[in-house]
């Protein structure tokens, strides 16, 4: 080998010069003279695509039916879509899509372009949310910064003494709209090199729900939404035979038009209360990552690398509103508010022999919170001159590593096995530190072709370093000294996995899983200490006759948990364990789908779904530990959904289509059920129900396809 | 740290090396003529194959695309055809060709790889260790190839391949409070990225939170009175995918909050069923129960938000 030869294969073996990526590319190249095509139908030129219009009606109102559907009130509706796309010569292209543009979920999309070249998108999307339609409330000035009472407002010390509420009610809805208008381009410089650049701006109007209170009252309340969001990813990617790397920029730019929101309020006490409204804030951040392949052992190279801040700038409200309190001066008119963020990731995959596969991944990322702080001279709830506190700055830094083997023994047989620990580092909390450790193994057997089974289970553990009390204002705001917080706290979590696959034949598959965790927070005297979570789930597909096809669906979920208390109205906390808080949630799926192509000489096409979903929590909270304790009524929800579609296609043009939908919800829910206005002495609130539909939906439509005379 | 550095840069090197000295057994070759040869036979195919001349791999005006001038149609990813094309002696099987999909012939890694040859610089920055590439999901497991349109690309189609084998996902969407994936207007790529992620549950953006800010920037901050467990994981309290209870919450407060917050009072003492509407009509279970008061739960930037109530 002489020295040229070698420092060829060393800048190679640098740059990358073996490759799998294009295995087919080390024979000889064929005669492309032969390779005519002239089978292949490449499009010509002109339209093709369809586009449909169709007339929809809607039996009921229903807020909750028509949340994210746009559905939501009775009568008709005039719906259209379309999904087109022009060929030009020479590659160039313009295509348009838009769907349910009748409704206050309409989304369209133009796109236009040359493919390997430059094409450009713009879109439009929008996202109705219909949160309830079954409130009420005596302020006027919904949806502004300033929620007003009528004159005639009598206030009280309790709701009971809201004389004027009856009379002073009205009706409203709760919820917004999301529009999101995006331009994105892709410009494709070479092979390898392109570049990428998408924009979208996110505006989010409507009504929201929020709350405002003093000391010992509280008021629903609607909150102004007039958010924009701008955000921009751009990119540069260069790919190499069998490497790439990506240069990329993100940003979010969020504006809110309301600071604050003023309330009067509804009971004796202070006239007025403010709440802040989130602050503008923008995050930036810069990325870098790549890969490499190596085709020796079938070997690659991971790794990323971002670093970003988030920043926001916002002027400041007083303390407080009410003129009763001796306003203090602010010690920054405005909160500089700022953190970094650091994110990188390097993993390495190899693959040995052909049995045996082996990879490593190191996780890092962390947030480092340099705002400033700054003693604050709080006025509780507008009500009364608190002590000062200084705001902590909370920042994490989080590392995770982890090892994984794969080996192959046989076609039937292949087993895995890792290990992986997580590091939490945390600034201002509980607990500064901790480390869970985790190990699990997977057996895949597959003693037929028709059959597979997989075995997994995994156990983790948790272990917190010591368990701090952190500043509180005063004795009385301190926690309870044995109280361990979930998330900061030694945990053990043992987990397993089953999955069965079985495809018997041409005709159908069934699919069959089952999957259970268990978290023991066995050092917690107080506090969650243990959850328990189980989902069974199977689903199923046969083609019964012909070309009618079932499929069947069908899950079953449980989720236990059980949490210690300790109460005391002793200043401060430091009662023994004393009571039980016990959840038990399930939810129950079943789903059965025909489909019935190709009907009466290929034209018509049927499609039946039904679907069911119901759900269950059961919650009990024992006075004692031991005792039986008083159990809630069950919170129940279900919902029942049937569809038929039917698509005639009169000739190859046209289509009519005709469909039915039913969906019905009703749910039993104790914090909404009885609860009016003025239930609660001490809350004034929307009297919300529970949004229970029986709505009926019928469909007549029809479809055009673009298609070309000879192929009519 | 040096001495480090330079065994991985070894390592590297080493492997680099055995690259660039492999030498490629005598390979198959191509057929005589090209897609003619093999549309001569699978025009009619079940399932049916001539859809792709309507979407991109089918472009001849895309240098890149296997149809481009110049490429191997589709040979490009079914590999050299020569002997599966010629004439096959009676009683022989008919040489196989590069198949795709977890039930075909073709190793899955041998699939991807193919796949990967063009799409490197889509996909293939964190494919290799990810995830699906560990569990041998081919390429071809979720995409189609020779449809006119890629039903991943549609939001309203893509969760089905997904659900394929996370079932239990299916069932969450479902649940009382929940992200409108069933809808159809969420798809599952707007917060996880299939093709491989330096992020934790292939998610798209660095952390759970910059997922969730997307769409949710106005809880990003930093506010001057952050809830701790908000500011840095918002699944302590949300199950992304839906939840039995309302705003997606794992629990059901008070008992979600009291499983955090111990103070003497109300915090700390149980509220059982007697504070029900029948009953004492407890705001501390009804209506916005905890949050009637404690408004600001993701964070409050007014000054005297220290206790989340301004």
């Amino acid at each position: 080998m002489n020295e040229n030869r070698i420092l060829k294969i060393m800048v190679a073996s640098l740059l990358g010069a073996g490759t799998v990526a294009s295995p087919v590319l080390a024979q000889e190249l064929p005669d492309f003279e032969q390779w005519s095509c002239r089978f292949c139908p490449f499009p010509e030129q002109g339209v093709e695509g369809n586009v449909d219009a169709e007339a929809l009606h809607v039996s009921d109102d229903s807020a909750r039916f028509g949340d994210y559907t746009g559905l939501d009130e009775e009568g008709a509706y005039l719906n259209a879509g379309a999904d087109m796309l022009y060929r030009a010569g020479e590659g160039y292209a313009v295509g348009f899509e838009a769907r349910n543009l009748g409704l206050d979920s309409r989304e369209l999309a133009l796109r236009a372009g040359r493919q390997g070249s430059w094409i450009v998108d713009l879109s439009w999307d929008e996202l109705p949310r219909r949160l309830d339609d079954s409130v009420q409330t005596p302020y006027s000035g919904l949806g502004t910064s300033r929620l007003a009472l009528p004159s005639s407002w009598i206030r009280g010390n309790f709701t009971s003494g809201f004389t004027a509420l009856e009379t002073t009610l009205r009706d409203f809805e709760l919820g917004w709209d999301r529009e999101t208008l995006g331009l994105g381009i892709e410009f494709v410089q070479s092979e390898r090199l392109r570049y990428e650049i998408d924009w979208n701006q996110q505006t989010k109007e409507g009504r929201g729900l929020t709350w405002g209170s003093f000391l010992g009252t509280a008021a629903d309340l609607v909150k102004p939404l007039d958010y924009q969001t701008d955000q921009v990813d751009a990119a540069l990617v260069y790919a190499g035979a069998n490497w790439n790397v990506r240069l990329g920029y993100f940003g979010s730019f969020f504006s809110n038009n309301d600071t604050s929101l003023t309330w009067d309020n509804p009971f004796n006490g202070p006239d007025l209360g403010r709440l802040a409204m989130a602050p503008d804030n923008r995050y930036q951040q810069v990325q870098l990552a790549g890969a490499y392949r190596f085709t020796t052992w079938d070997t690659t190279l991971n790794a990323s690398y971002a670093q970003g801040r988030m920043e926001q700038s916002d002027a400041l409200l007083q303390y407080t509103i009410n003129p009763a309190i001796a306003a203090q001066a602010l010690p920054v008119e405005s909160f500089e508010g700022e953190a970094d963020t650091m994110a990188m990731n390097l993993r390495l995959t190899t693959r040995p022999t052909d049995r045996l596969r082996l990879s490593t991944e190191y996780r890092y990322n962390e947030r480092d919170n340099t705002s400033g702080q700054y003693d604050w001279a709080i006025v509780q709830a507008d009500s009364f001159q608190s002590v000062s506190f200084v705001n902590p700055a909370y920042s994490f830094e989080n590392r995770d590593i982890s090892l994984q083997g794969d080996y192959r023994f046989s076609r039937i047989l292949d087993a895995a096995a890792g290990w992986g620990q997580k590091v939490r580092e945390r600034d201002f909390q509980n607990v500064e530190r901790t480390e869970e450790d985790s190990y699990w193994g997977r057996i895949r057997v597959r003693p037929f072709t028709a059959m597979s089974l997989s075995l997994q289970a995994a156990n983790a553990s948790r272990d917190a370093s010591e368990y701090l009390q952190v500043p509180s204002i005063g004795p009385g705001a301190a926690q309870n000294p044995l109280l361990r917080k979930y998330n900061l706290t030694d945990r053990e979590r043992d987990s397993f996995q089953v999955q069965a696959d079985l495809v018997p034949g041409d005709r159908g598959s069934v699919s069959l899983r089952y999957e259970r965790a268990q978290d023991d927070y066995e050092d917690s005297p107080v506090g969650l200490v243990a959850t328990d979570y189980d989902q069974l789930s199977a689903d199923a597909s046969l083609q019964l006759w012909r070309e009618i096809v079932a499929t069947v669906f069908y899950s079953r979920e449980n989720y236990d948990s059980d949490m210690i208390g300790a109460g005391s109205f002793a200043v401060p906390n430091t009662a023994q364990p004393n009571w039980e808080g016990r959840t038990r949630d399930r939810h129950d799926v079943q789903g059965l789908a025909l489909t019935w192509p190709g009907l009466r000489e290929g034209k018509l096409d049927l499609r039946a779904d039904w679907t069911r979903a119901d759900t269950t929590g059961d919650i009990t909270v024992a006075n004692m530990l031991g005792a039986a304790g008083t159990p809630f009524p069950t919170l129940r929800s279900k919902l029942t959904g049937v569809e038929l579609m039917a698509d005639y296609h009169l000739n190859p043009r046209w289509s009519l289509n005709l469909g039915y939908r039913w969906e019905k919800f009703s749910a039993d829910d104790w914090a909404k059920d009885g609860v009016g206005e003025a239930t609660i002495d001490n809350v004034l609130t929307f009297g919300a129900e529970t949004l229970d539909y029986d709505v009926n939906v019928f469909l007549l439509g029809f479809r055009y396809n673009f298609i070309k005379e000879e192929e009519e | 740290m040096l001495s480090r550095m330079s065994v991985v840069i070894f390592a590297l090197l080493l492997l680099g090396l055995a690259d660039a000295v492999a030498v490629a057994d005598e390979e198959p070759s191509f057929s005589r003529r090209g897609a003619d040869s093999c549309i001569g036979c699978h025009r009619n195919w079940d399932p049916p194959i001539m859809g792709l001349f309507q979407n991109p791999h089918g472009n001849p005006h895309d240098a890149r695309s296997p149809f481009g001038e110049q490429q191997l149609q589709c040979e490009a990813c079914h590999g050299p055809g020569g002997a599966h094309a010629g004439r096959v002696p009676r009683g022989e099987p008919r040489p196989a060709i590069i198949n795709f999909g977890s039930e075909a012939g073709t190793p899955i890694p041998e699939q991807n790889a193919m796949c990967l040859a063009c799409h490197e610089g889509h996909v293939g920055e964190q494919w290799g260790g990810s995830i699906h590439d560990l569990n041998d999901v081919a390429c071809a497991d979720c995409h189609n190839s020779h449809t006119p349109t890629d039903p991943m690309l549609d939001a309203r189609t893509q969760s089905e391949a997904c659900y394929a084998c996370h079932a239990e996902v299916k069932s969450d969407f479902l649940k009382p409070s929940a992200h409108p994936v069933r809808q159809g207007e969420l798809a599952c790529t707007d917060c996880h990225d299939p093709h491989g992620s330096a992020n934790e549950a292939l998610l798209s953006r660095t952390t759970i939170n910059d997922t969730c800010y997307d769409c949710h920037a106005e809880k990003r901050g930093p506010l001057v009175w952050e809830h701790a467990p908000v500011a840095e994981d918002c699944t302590i309290c949300h199950d992304a995918h839906g939840a039995v209870h309302p705003s997606m919450l794992a629990r059901r407060a008070p008992l979600l909050c009291q499983s955090c917050h111990t103070a003497s009072g109300h915090p700390s003492v149980p509220h059982d069923s007697s504070g029900l509407a029948d009953g004492t009509a407890s705001a501390y279970l009804l209506a916005g129960n905890c949050l009637s008061c404690h408004t600001q739960v993701h964070g409050s930037n007014h000054p005297s938000g220290k206790a989340l109530m301004r």
